[in-house]
C-alpha cells in the first residue's frame, strides 16, 4: 500500500484581524495535515481561533498568511469554483443557516445550478434520502422543520455537490442531546458510505472523540498538542493546559460514572 | 422537614389557538424546598415555561391553571400584579441564559446591582454600593472597584454571568430560578460559574430551580432531577439515583450521550413511544 498522502495541509497558517497599528493575531503559525478519509477535530475554548481556521480553509476569509494545500497543491487565496464543489461547510446554527423564504428543494438545487450538475431532480431525492428525510420534506420551508431536520437539510445541502471534504463548525451544539445523537450517527455513517474527509470544530470532547480519529488542542491561536481519540478518552495529555481542559470537560461524565457505576 | 418553598399541584399551561388549543404543560406537580432541583428536558418540553409560570412571567397568550400553586403559603394563582412585584426579585429571582441580552447595556454594572438592592431594601446609596462591591467580590471578581464602573459590553461572558448571579443574589431571595445559566458559556468557565453559584446557594440556604437540557451537568450539580417530556414530569428522582431511572425516556436520554469512557460505533437514538404522553410516571423509582 502506498503511504497516505495528506488531502488537506496547513503550513504556517496565521490570521490577524484589526487595523494595522493594532493587529490582533487570532491564529498564530498553525500547521496540521489531514489524510484522505480521516476525521480531524479542533478543540478549544471560545476565542481560541478554531472557527477562524475553518473559515480560512473554506474560503470565507481570504486574508491569511501561510499556505493551505489540497492534494499537495496550494490553494489560491481566492478559491475557484472547483474548490467549492470539493469542500462544503455545515454551520453551527441550523436556524440561521437556511434561507427562511426558500423551500428545501430550492435550497438543494441551487448548488447544482451553480456547478452545472445534471439530474437535479433525482439528486435532490437521493440526497434527501441519504440524510434520512423522506420525499415529503422536499416542498417545505425551514420554519416547518424541527432543529434536527434543519441540520439534516444543511448536511444534504453540503452533500449534494458530492464533495470530498466536509467542514463542520459545531454541527450539533445548538441541538438537544437526542437530536445530537441522530446527527452524529448520520455524520458517522455518511463518512463511511461516501469516503468523506472531515474537519470538525467543537468544544465538546465527547463529540470529537466520537467522530474524529485525531484532534488538535488549540489555545490562544496555536495548536499546542495533537491527540488521538484514544488519548482523549484516557486523558493522556502532555501539556498542562490540555490536561486542565480535559479534566474540566470530563468531570461531569466521570462523576456520572460514579453514579452510573 | 419544614414547609417547602414551592408547592405546585396539577399545573397546566395552555395556549389558545384559532383552531385548537395547545397544552404546553399538562398537569405537573412538584415541590421545591431549600435544595437544588434540576429540570431537564428537550426543547419544547415545557421546562422554561414551568419556571416562568412561578413568577407569572409567561407570554400573554398562556393560560395558567392549577389546583394550587403556593410560594411559602402565598397563593401565586390569586396574587395580583402588585403582589407579584413584591415577590419577584425579593423572594424569587431568575438568572437567564445569556448575560449579553439580560443586562442593561446603557447602565454601568455596579449601578445595576445597586438598583437591584435598593429596589428591595431601603438603604442609603453608600451602603448599597458597599453591599454591591462585597457581592461582586463574593462572585470572585478580582477587582470589584474596576468592574463596578464597567459597562456590560466590556466584560466577558463568564464575568457577565457572574454579575447576573450577583444581581440576583443581592436582594437575598428564598428561591432562584436559573434558566440555562451556563449554556452560553465555555466548558472551562462553566465550571467556575457553577462552583460559585453552588457555594452561594448552599451557604445561604437558598432554593434553586436549575433548568437545563444537559443531563450530565444536572446530574452532577443538583440534588434532585425532574425529567420533563411533552409537558409532563416523567420522572422525579434524586440525582445520585439517576442510573436507576425507571422511565424508558430517561434511560434513552442517558444512552444517547456520547461518552468519553466508552467508545461506541453508533449512539442510541431515543425512540419516542406515543404511550408516554399519558403513560405512567415515576417518582423516586416507584410508580407515582
Amino acid at each position: 500500500m502506498t503511504p497516505k498522502r495528506p488531502l488537506i495541509e496547513a503550513v504556517g497558517l496565521s490570521i490577524s484581524f484589526g487595523p494595522l497599528h493594532a493587529r490582533n493575531r487570532v491564529v498564530d503559525d498553525v500547521s496540521f495535515r489531514i489524510d484522505k478519509g480521516e476525521a480531524y477535530g479542533l478543540i478549544g475554548e471560545s476565542g481560541c481561533g478554531k472557527s477562524t481556521i475553518l473559515r480560512a480553509l473554506s474560503g470565507l476569509n481570504s486574508d491569511y498568511e501561510g499556505a493551505l494545500t489540497l492534494n499537495n497543491q496550494e490553494l489560491p487565496k481566492k478559491r475557484g469554483k472547483e474548490f467549492f464543489r470539493r469542500a462544503q461547510m455545515v454551520f453551527q446554527d441550523p436556524y440561521g443557516s437556511l434561507h427562511p423564504r426558500k423551500i428545501v428543494e430550492k435550497v438543494l438545487t441551487e448548488p447544482l445550478a451553480i456547478h452545472g450538475i445534471d439530474r437535479a431532480s433525482e439528486r435532490v431525492a437521493e440526497t434527501l434520502d441519504a440524510v434520512g428525510l423522506g420525499p415529503s420534506f422536499r416542498y417545505r420551508y425551514p420554519h416547518e422543520l424541527s432543529g434536527g431536520q434543519r441540520q439534516r437539510v444543511a448536511i444534504a445541502r453540503a452533500l449534494i455537490t458530492e464533495p470530498e471534504i466536509l467542514l463542520l463548525d459545531e454541527p450539533t451544539s445548538a441541538l438537544d442531546v437526542s437530536v445530537q445523537a441522530e446527527i452524529l450517527n448520520l455524520l458517522k455513517r455518511l463518512r463511511v458510505e461516501r469516503n468523506l474527509t472531515y474537519l470538525m470544530v467543537s468544544h465538546d470532547l465527547a463529540v470529537i472523540a466520537h467522530i474524529c480519529e485525531r484532534a488538535g488542542m488549540m489555545y490562544k491561536g496555536r495548536i499546542i498538542e495533537e491527540l488521538t481519540s484514544q488519548q482523549i478518552r484516557q486523558s493522556q495529555a502532555k501539556e498542562d493546559y490540555t490536561r486542565d481542559f480535559l479534566t474540566a470537560s470530563v468531570e461531569a461524565v466521570a462523576r456520572r460514572d460514579e453514579v452510573v457505576g | 422537614m419544614d414547609e417547602p418553598l414551592i408547592d405546585v399541584k396539577d399545573l397546566k399551561i395552555r395556549f389558545r389557538g384559532a383552531k385548537r388549543d395547545f397544552d404546553a404543560v399538562r398537569g405537573i406537580s412538584f415541590t421545591i424546598g431549600r435544595e437544588k432541583v434540576g429540570i431537564v428536558g428537550e426543547s419544547g418540553s415545557g421546562k422554561s415555561l414551568t419556571g416562568r409560570s412561578l413568577l407569572k412571567l409567561t407570554p400573554k397568550g398562556a393560560h395558567i391553571s392549577a389546583t394550587h400553586m403556593r410560594f411559602k403559603g402565598t397563593d401565586l394563582l390569586a396574587a395580583s400584579e402588585r403582589d407579584m412585584r413584591k415577590i419577584r426579585g425579593n423572594h424569587i429571582s431568575m438568572i437567564l441564559q445569556d448575560p449579553k441580552y439580560s443586562l442593561n447595556p446603557l447602565m454601568r454594572i455596579g449601578n445595576q446591582i445597586v438598583e437591584a438592592y435598593r429596589l428591595h431594601h431601603k438603604a442609603p446609596p453608600a451602603e448599597a454600593k458597599a453591599k454591591a462591591l462585597a457581592m461582586l467580590e463574593a462572585v470572585q471578581i478580582r477587582d470589584p472597584e474596576r468592574v463596578f464602573k464597567l459597562f456590560p459590553h466590556e466584560v466577558s461572558g463568564g464575568m457577565g454571568q457572574r454579575v447576573m448571579i450577583a444581581m440576583m443574589l443581592i436582594p437575598e431571595p428564598d428561591l432562584i430560578i436559573a434558566d440555562e445559566p451556563t449554556s452560553a458559556l465555555d466548558v472551562t468557565v462553566r465550571r467556575q460559574v457553577l462552583t460559585i453559584l453552588d457555594e452561594l446557594v448552599t451557604r445561604r440556604g437558598t432554593g434553586l430551580m436549575f433548568i437545563s437540557h444537559d443531563l450530565n451537568l444536572v446530574a452532577s450539580f443538583c440534588d434532585r432531577v425532574l425529567v420533563m417530556y411533552a409537558g409532563r414530569i416523567m420522572e422525579d428522582i434524586p440525582a445520585n439515583q439517576l442510573h436507576n431511572a425507571r422511565h424508558p425516556y430517561t434511560q434513552s436520554l442517558l444512552e444517547s450521550l456520547p461518552r468519553l469512557d466508552a467508545a461506541v460505533d453508533e449512539l442510541k437514538v431515543p425512540v419516542r413511544d406515543p404511550e408516554w404522553l399519558d403513560g405512567p410516571v415515576y417518582r423516586n423509582g416507584v410508580l407515582a
